[in-house]
């Protein structure tokens, strides 16, 4: 796995998200599953319910792709990291219509597109064909 | 020194994905000709941000070079005549915008003048660099850059009407999906 900076980036933001969606639980007793003003987890980031389980399931995923191989890594990290730019993208133009389901604040902006800049930019980066590790 | 360019290296791919969503969120709320503008801007800059962390290089420097400089004279040609204050485009996601295509118009500049000193001395354009640089190194560097991209381009993108016109947050009460009984309708602060 060390050899592997798509199995590292993986497996730790994986289990960082599926933290912080475990934490998420414990500051949203209360707050309905998709209310658009959350609680704070660590007095920073607004998150709801349906916010955890989000984070719970990027995070299952990152996590296993990183455990099982670095191919399934890179692909887990492009697929998210893509995703999350484009839901940005489209948010964008979607803005004065969506409702803000994921009860998002600045703090959530800016962790989501550093994430998803560092997870597209690993899996584009490192690791090119033919050049995948196997450890 | 090579730990630091391994570092850096993916620095201006990551400035142009940075570009690319400032522009496109500035598209979003434009009107008239700067929104095909801007929109046919950022999904250059996105597009070159990704193929280029995918080649691992600057690519097609020359032409890079000639596209960011057009689009730093028209972006500065757009605020100070006015069009941009009259098609509802902010100033500060422009500049924002501005600061990451001189990013990649610098690094496309690096490029050609080390190509020129490589075919000046005779040597191959492209040695072992790839193979010299530290895994380590860059992706070090590659959290550092997403971190700085990330926070240069979150302000900028809250300051477009994109992001202004969002459901506004900063006020965390506890919300519930029904008001209380006999509570005023709308947020509790």
């Amino acid at each position: 796995m060390r050899n592997s900076p798509n199995r590292i980036v993986a497996t730790v933001f994986g289990a960082v998200y599926v933290l912080v969606g475990l934490l998420g639980f414990a500051v949203t007793g209360g707050v309905g599953f998709f209310a658009t003003e959350g609680g704070l987890l660590l007095g920073v980031f607004a998150v709801n319910p349906f916010h955890n389980v989000a984070h719970l399931l990027i995070g299952a995923a990152l996590l296993i792709g990183g455990i099982v191989s670095a191919t399934a890594a890179k692909a887990v990290n492009a697929t998210v990291g893509a995703a999350y730019l484009l839901l940005g993208i489209v948010g964008f133009f979607l803005a004065g219509t969506a409702a803000n389901i994921l009860a998002l604040n600045t703090a959530d902006h800016f962790l989501h597109l550093a994430s998803a800049i560092v997870l597209l930019g690993v899996a584009l980066g490192f690791e090119r064909s033919g050049r995948v590790a196997t450890a | 020194m090579h730990a630091l360019a391994a570092a850096l290296r993916s620095w201006p791919m990551l400035a142009a994905l940075g570009a690319g969503l400032v522009l496109l969120a500035l598209a979003a709320g434009a009107g008239g000709a700067m929104l095909p503008a801007l929109a046919a801007a950022g999904v250059a800059a996105l597009g070159w941000g990704g193929l280029a962390l995918r080649a691992g290089r600057v690519i097609a420097p020359s032409t890079t070079l000639v596209v960011t400089a057009v689009a730093l004279v028209g972006m500065a040609a757009a605020v100070s005549t006015g069009a941009a204050a009259m098609t509802d485009v902010a100033p500060g996601p422009l500049a924002a915008a501005s600061v990451f295509i001189v990013v990649v118009a610098l690094s496309a500049g690096l490029e050609l003048r080390a190509r020129s000193r490589l075919a000046r001395a005779g040597a191959h354009p492209r040695g072992d660099r790839d193979a010299a640089a530290s895994d380590t190194a860059r992706l070090l560097g590659l959290v550092a850059g997403a971190a700085l991209v990330a926070a240069l381009a979150t302000p900028a993108l809250a300051a477009t009407e994109a992001g202004e016109s969002a459901v506004p947050h900063g006020t965390h009460d506890v919300g519930t999906d029904a008001p209380l009984p006999g509570a005023p309708a709308g947020h509790d602060h």
